[in-house]
């Protein structure tokens, strides 16, 4: 009798999964074909990004968006007369791998310039091969410890916790808000907010009055929340990635939790909206400007960028690009722009990428000798979220 | 004192997600000897199934009652095919098969839903409400529900049906139980059903409360094993007590020591507690000891 129960019910439950499985299996087929731009010797760059591993809902999307503008460039003539060819490696969010990765791609592959990875971990070890070798490298990396201290030929697109601190702390200076509480996750992320939210609360004149920790994976913060509650903070600092994040929106309800939350641009994506559902609602959060790509004022430096860029993703992927497709993009878009300004001599790009101004999708870079990131907290924007999107706060 | 109670209440909650998950480990242990680690899978995927039989426009109860269904038809496949396949395998061996289906059934989850975290909307409503000015989650109360539930029904059928009195003597003597025509490998099989069931209900009813994804069920896991050894191994109500009190513990140990430190707090309480007491605080049911 157990085996015709166990039978009966093995084929549904085969078939959900596999239905499930071809779901999620989404195409990720090697590309990388140089265009048609003339029969000059194309320009080679190497690309690695986390294509698969923990990293990979970075890495892929930074991927299409370069594999997206090497067509544009190269329908549009290429650099200096001669095609971009990116060729890709996946580092499997791993370390070790992308250093491997990026070997090959220079020895073998004989790459003029890299851009990657997606995590900081591979980055961090990129960085230390390329600089030996210089080869200039633009890095997708959060971590401010990537151009920090400035390291000659490395440099990277996405902001960092400093700007995200800096850009919390000042919409509090303008709401008159000076006590403040933090709940961060005890990962290298949180860790990294906590210690920038300390280091420059007493430039804006505010006070910390709590400072409490979770595990990424805890089911439960409604303790360290019931603490918060029991001080006189004025606000709530979330530094996580998701969950965490929305797990605390959702309980600090459940508490009633009156004083506002804001949240890193850790959680600022479509997930956590999704995960937190009506608790949601009033949340703040501090994020790239791409987060809201149909609310940018159309006076904005880079409303005609975003455009550009959020109207050509769509189309090539029938999906919104989030803010790390838009690292991969404005990664090689400076890159190109070095390249253009250096006259196609990838020897020079070292010393000319060190003079970009560049407006991007993420912010407007301004590459110096000090400053290998070039973006202020002034490109990020605070958000709130209302009937479940985000909206900009003017 | 609001705050204490505060506290208190918040550590019963997670007390008894830790219970749920520490009497389905006894349940297998009593009857097999057999530690099974892939307990806290059964609740991720009560909770993930859950998600995505809703996904697929299943009705909100018939989706948990399916989850359930699913998850214990998966303890059951799982001894009839793994454990008991592997005849005279002694328990340690088989408590290590347990970790290698464990980690199975996070690759197979990871492949199926991704590493992303999903969702679950409360049974009843979002609006917490206030007791003597202690805020409690509507979901908290259907947890406690199920974990009392869960822990009557078990003690019914293990000491007040036939059943219960079957599985009770192949615990304390599989050969004697044998020669009374009982079947010492249907009981262990009938043992995982029911862990697979009660690990579903705790993973369905906490999803709510927080979020679920593919490796909820390590952490859930490690915490209701801990129960378990701490209210002394094969003890259900010792396993329960003890689940609560390490929720509570910890909970306090976040509130007023260090909210960083608050898995450190809960297990040195309970290394100190087995070093004053090492057979937990109910004491071991020493009948017929194998295993560990």
């Amino acid at each position: 009798m157990k085996k015709n129960q166990s039978r009966k019910w093995l084929f549904p439950i085969a078939l959900a999964s596999m239905v499930l499985l071809s779901a999620c299996g989404g195409g990720a087929k090697p590309a990388a074909e140089a265009g048609a731009a003339g029969g000059k010797e194309p320009i080679k760059l190497g690309a690695v990004f986390s294509l698969t591993g923990p990293n990979s809902p970075l890495g892929v999307p930074e991927k299409q968006a370069v594999e997206m503008l090497v067509k544009e460039i190269n329908g549009a003539g290429g650099v200096d007369g001669r095609p971009v060819e990116v060729v890709f490696e996946d580092d499997k969010s791993d370390n070790t791998e992308a250093v491997k990765a990026v070997k090959k791609l220079v020895s073998k592959e004989k790459v003029v310039a890299l851009l990657g990875s997606s995590g900081s971990g591979p980055s961090l070890g990129m960085a230390e091969f390329s600089q030996a070798e210089k080869i200039p490298l633009i890095s997708m990396a959060a971590a401010d410890q990537m151009t920090n201290p400035v390291r000659a030929g490395i440099f990277k697109t996405p902001h960092t916790d400093v700007h995200g601190t800096k850009r919390i702390y000042k919409y509090l200076k303008e709401k008159g808000i000076t006590k403040i509480a933090l709940l961060n996750d005890s990962n290298p992320y949180g860790s990294g907010w906590t210690q920038q939210l300390q280091k420059y609360a007493p430039e804006y004149g505010i006070t910390i009055v709590a400072e409490e920790k979770y595990g990424t994976k805890d089911p439960s913060m409604s303790s360290q929340l019931t603490k918060i509650k029991g001080t006189d903070a004025q606000a709530l600092i979330v530094a996580g990635t998701n969950p965490g994040p929305a797990t605390i929106v959702k309980e600090a309800k459940q508490l009633n939790l009156s004083i506002p939350i804001i949240s890193s641009h850790g959680s600022a994506n479509s997930k956590f909206l999704e995960l937190v559902g009506d608790a949601g609602e009033g949340v703040l959060m501090v994020a790239g400007k791409l987060l809201v790509s149909d609310q940018i004022a159309a006076d904005d430096p880079q409303a005609a960028i975003v455009k550009k860029f959020v109207d050509g993703y769509k189309a090539a992927y029938n999906v919104e690009p989030d803010g790390f497709a838009g690292y991969g993009y404005d990664g090689l878009n400076l890159m190109v722009e070095g390249l253009k300004q250096a006259g196609g001599d990838a020897s020079k790009l070292n010393e000319v990428l060190e003079k970009v101004k560049y407006v991007g999708v993420t912010g407007e870079f301004v590459f110096s000798a000090e400053d290998h990131n070039g973006l202020t907290e002034d490109s990020m924007i605070m958000v709130e979220v209302k009937d479940g999107k985000f909206q900009i706060l003017k | 004192m609001t705050e204490l109670l505060q506290y208190v209440a918040n550590g019963l909650v997670s007390g008894g997600i830790y219970a749920i998950v520490a009497v389905g480990f006894i349940t297998i242990y009593n009857v097999s000897k057999v530690i099974n680690l892939a307990q806290g899978e059964f609740l991720m995927l009560g909770g993930m199934v859950t998600v995505a039989m809703i996904g697929m426009n299943v009705p909100y109860a018939l989706a948990a009652f399916l989850a359930i269904l699913i998850v214990t038809l998966i303890g059951v496949l799982m001894q009839k095919y793994v454990i008991a396949y592997v005849k005279k395998a002694s328990p340690i061996s088989l408590i290590i098969l347990t970790i290698g289906i464990s980690t199975l059934i996070r690759g197979l989850a990871s492949l199926i839903w991704g590493k992303d975290a999903y969702s679950l909307d409360p049974i009843t409503s979002n609006q917490p409400f206030s007791l003597g000015g202690v805020n409690i989650a509507q979901q908290s109360v259907w947890i406690l529900a199920a974990v009392l539930i869960v822990l009557f029904l078990l003690w019914y059928l293990m000491d007040k049906t036939m059943l219960g009195k079957k599985i009770n003597a192949c615990s304390v003597n599989p050969m004697a139980a044998r020669l009374m025509g009982i079947s010492p490998a249907k009981m262990s099989m009938l043992a995982f059903g029911i862990s697979g069931a009660t690990g579903a209900i705790a993973g369905i009813v906490i999803a709510p409360l927080s979020v679920t994804s593919y490796d909820i069920g390590v952490l859930l896991g490690i915490k209701g094993f801990s129960a378990a050894i701490l209210g002394g191994l094969g003890n259900p109500l010792g396993a329960a007590v003890a689940a609560f009190i390490l929720g509570i513990v910890e909970s306090l140990g976040a509130g007023y020591i260090s909210s960083g430190m608050k898995d450190a707090i809960a297990f040195l309480v309970l290394i100190v507690m087995l070093l004053v007491k090492p057979s937990g605080i109910f004491g071991e049911r020493s009948v017929g000891k194998g295993g560990l």
